[in-house]
């Protein structure tokens, strides 16, 4: 029915500024909500890349029964994994750690956390930890400091040392013997997540390795880095299948909030969306139904020589969505060119969330917005439009 | 099955005991009262009376845009109030072409789309349409505007486009209510003229309603309405 197309086309460009105020107002709507929608996805991909990058890397490797416990005894072979992780493409680097519980004290106080044991060049590849410590903070085991320790700036607010500070430092061997040995404070890191900084303490394998009592060439955890977020699953895959006696973790299955988080965030865009939307619906049903009753001669005259009521409803049902369609196509684009502008220097929130709060994300908002979102704006928008069109139908065919 | 009448011309449309009553206020206003009434094919018959008398109401009784109150109207032999309201509209497409006083064109489409609307809804094809519309334009003397919207034509040449759309699809009759009342007398003139045209040329059947004296004069029969019956039916031969 290629007249009922022409009809309803048509019918938008005659009364112009009715339709250009429609679309203004649609694509006004649609630009709000889609920045709304590419600035949560900023938010939450911030967090997703800041917890990636300061926490947990992209995978991380376990002995099966390793638990968050920390059990020393709980070690892989180092060799075993390095074959396996040099078998996958998408894997980028690794870098193989020792993981322990331990009691840090000074003169006056003692915290608990979690010793990891690193190499320097190794970890520097798959954390950026190390670029957290500036120069007034010490560095990332590059001093000549014998046992250097890097704890975070909370930990050492907690602790009353400065760099340089003795802090002695008690685990457990596998074989279950109480070790007490000294280390020096070498860096200060810093990151936005308070529960990292309270619980993480960095030190260098060699010199963690004597006092576990393990075999050599083991670890007790090995973080991976893969080329990029996309190739984690693939990745993860891979080695699963490769090593079925370890346990292989992807970021987000390291720390379970962070699949709430993103759960969260699909939930969160989906129902506001929604709801803008059902309120867009009222406006452009009220515009249609302004512009259905001006045509009600018309209207009238068309049912009378026989145009029958679906193809009323079809003409009335594509005006809708043409209007719509032009005005979420405007607002879309408003958007883009507007995230990306932002997205090049950032959102900086800072006046609501200070960075000393620590909830886990920076304050700076790189803004991004992807097909998925688009494929539901241009999903909803359809929905709503045809919901608009059921009263001015109604009213026509009464 | 059509009906025949002696001089193998078909009776198209008869009503029954057509009545229709309006409530006015208690009062009861009978605008169309025991009507009956025969169209055969080819003829072009004008409606006529004083204002109020039921032209309209008889018209739109007839072309099923309103229903009786008592009474019958037989299209071709069919009851056309037993059908629903959905085949009704396409009964109404198929077989009955219609010109208003005003407001026949759809405003947002060209002179030859207006044309050929009707045979869009129909599903003719294009070819076909395009054939018939051109065909039409000669007739009706407006080749050169096949293009303009209806807002650039004259009162006179509005109708005469709503005429040619009207019987494009070649229907079994055309009903017309006034269609000369918005226009001067040359350009009711001319489209009388159009319609005796077509009707002769087409073999289309026209009735129409008019209070204007020389479109009485174009008529072949006339049938008067007083107080919704009917006073007087006579043919003429011109
Ligand atoms: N919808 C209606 N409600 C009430 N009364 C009506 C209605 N339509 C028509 N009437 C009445 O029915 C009678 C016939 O009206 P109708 O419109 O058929 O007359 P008409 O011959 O077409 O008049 P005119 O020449 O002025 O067009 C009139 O008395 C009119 O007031
Ligand atoms: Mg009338």
């Amino acid at each position: 029915m290629k007249i009922i197309y022409k009809m309803a086309c048509r019918n938008i460009f005659r009364r112009k500024s009715r339709s250009s105020l429609l679309i203004i107002i649609i694509a006004t709507g649609v630009f709000a909500a889609s920045f709304v929608v590419a600035f949560i996805n900023g938010w939450a991909n911030s967090c997703f890349v800041e917890h990636i990058d300061m926490q947990t890397s992209y995978l991380q490797i376990h002995a099966n029964a390793f638990s968050d416990t920390n059990d020393v005894s709980e070690f892989m072979d180092k060799q075993t994994i390095k074959e396996a992780l040099d078998a996958v493409s998408e894997v980028s680097c690794a870098s193989y750690r020792l993981k322990t519980n331990a009691l840090l004290s000074t003169a006056q106080t003692s915290v608990g956390l979690t010793l990891i044991g690193v190499d320097r060049d190794e970890e520097i590849k798959v954390s950026s930890i190390y670029s957290t410590i500036d120069s007034c903070h010490g560095t990332f085991f590059e001093s000549d400091i014998a046992r250097p320790i890097v704890i975070s700036q909370r930990s050492a607010d907690r602790l009353n040392v400065a760099l340089k500070s003795r802090i002695i430092i008690s685990m457990q061997s596998s074989s279950g013997e109480i070790q007490k040995v000294q280390f020096r404070v070498g860096g200060l890191f810093q990151t936005n997540s308070k529960r990292f900084d309270n619980v993480t303490a960095f030190v260098q394998n060699t010199d963690l390795m004597p006092y576990l009592d393990i075999p050599d060439g083991v670890v007790h955890e090995v973080a991976v880095a893969v080329n990029n977020l996309q190739e984690c699953n693939k990745a993860k895959q891979k080695l699963s299948r490769l090593l079925p006696e370890h346990d292989v973790k992807k970021w987000d299955e390291v720390y379970p909030l962070m699949q709430l988080l993103g759960a969260w965030q699909k939930i969160a865009n989906f129902l506001f969306l929604a709801l803008f939307f059902t309120a867009l619906a009222f406006s452009i049903a009220n515009f249609m139904l302004m512009s259905v009753l001006e045509r009600k001669g018309e209207f009238s005259m068309l049912k009378k020589v026989g145009m029958g009521g679906n193809h009323i409803t079809l003409m009335i049902v594509i005006e809708t969505l043409f209007v719509t369609l032009i005005g979420t196509m405007i607002g879309l684009i408003l958007c883009l060119i507007v995230v990306l502008i932002s997205s090049k220097s950032g959102i900086d929130i800072q006046f609501i969330f200070n960075n000393q709060a620590g909830y886990g994300f920076g304050t700076i908002i790189y803004p991004m917005i992807n097909k998925r979102d688009f494929v539901h704006i241009f999903a909803l928008v359809s929905i709503i439009s045809m919901m608009a069109s059921i009263s001015p139908v109604k009213k026509v065919l009464k | 099955m059509n009906e025949v009448i002696n001089n193998n011309r078909s009776i198209i449309v008869r009503t029954e005991n057509l009545c229709k009553l309006f409530l006015n206020g208690k009062s009861e206003i009978k605008a169309t009262d025991h009507v009956n009434l025969s169209i055969t094919s080819g003829e072009f018959t004008a409606v006529v009376g004083p204002s109020g008398s039921g032209k309209t109401t008889l018209l739109n009784l007839i072309g099923g845009l309103a229903t009786p109150s008592s009474g019958r109207v037989f299209v071709k032999g069919k009851d056309i109030n037993q059908l629903k309201e959905k085949e009704l509209v396409k009964f109404r497409l198929h077989n009955i072409g219609f010109v208003f006083q005003f407001l026949n064109l759809i405003p947002v489409l060209t002179v030859e789309e207006n044309i050929s609307f009707i045979m869009e809804l129909q599903g003719t094809n294009k070819e076909q349409r395009n054939r018939r519309t051109a065909e039409l334009l000669e007739l009706i003397g407006m080749k050169d505007r096949a293009r303009s919207r209806p807002y650039a034509l004259s009162g006179g040449q509005k109708q005469r486009v709503a005429v040619a759309r009207a019987l494009a699809s070649k229907p079994l009759f055309i009903l017309a209510d006034e269609p000369t009342a918005n226009l001067d007398t040359e350009a009711a003139e001319t489209l009388l003229n159009t319609m005796l045209l077509l009707n002769e040329k087409e073999k289309v059947t026209f009735l129409f309603s008019t209070h204007d004296p020389r479109v009485m004069n174009k008529a072949r029969r006339l049938i008067t309405l007083e107080d919704g019956r009917i006073t007087k039916d006579e043919t003429y031969v011109r």
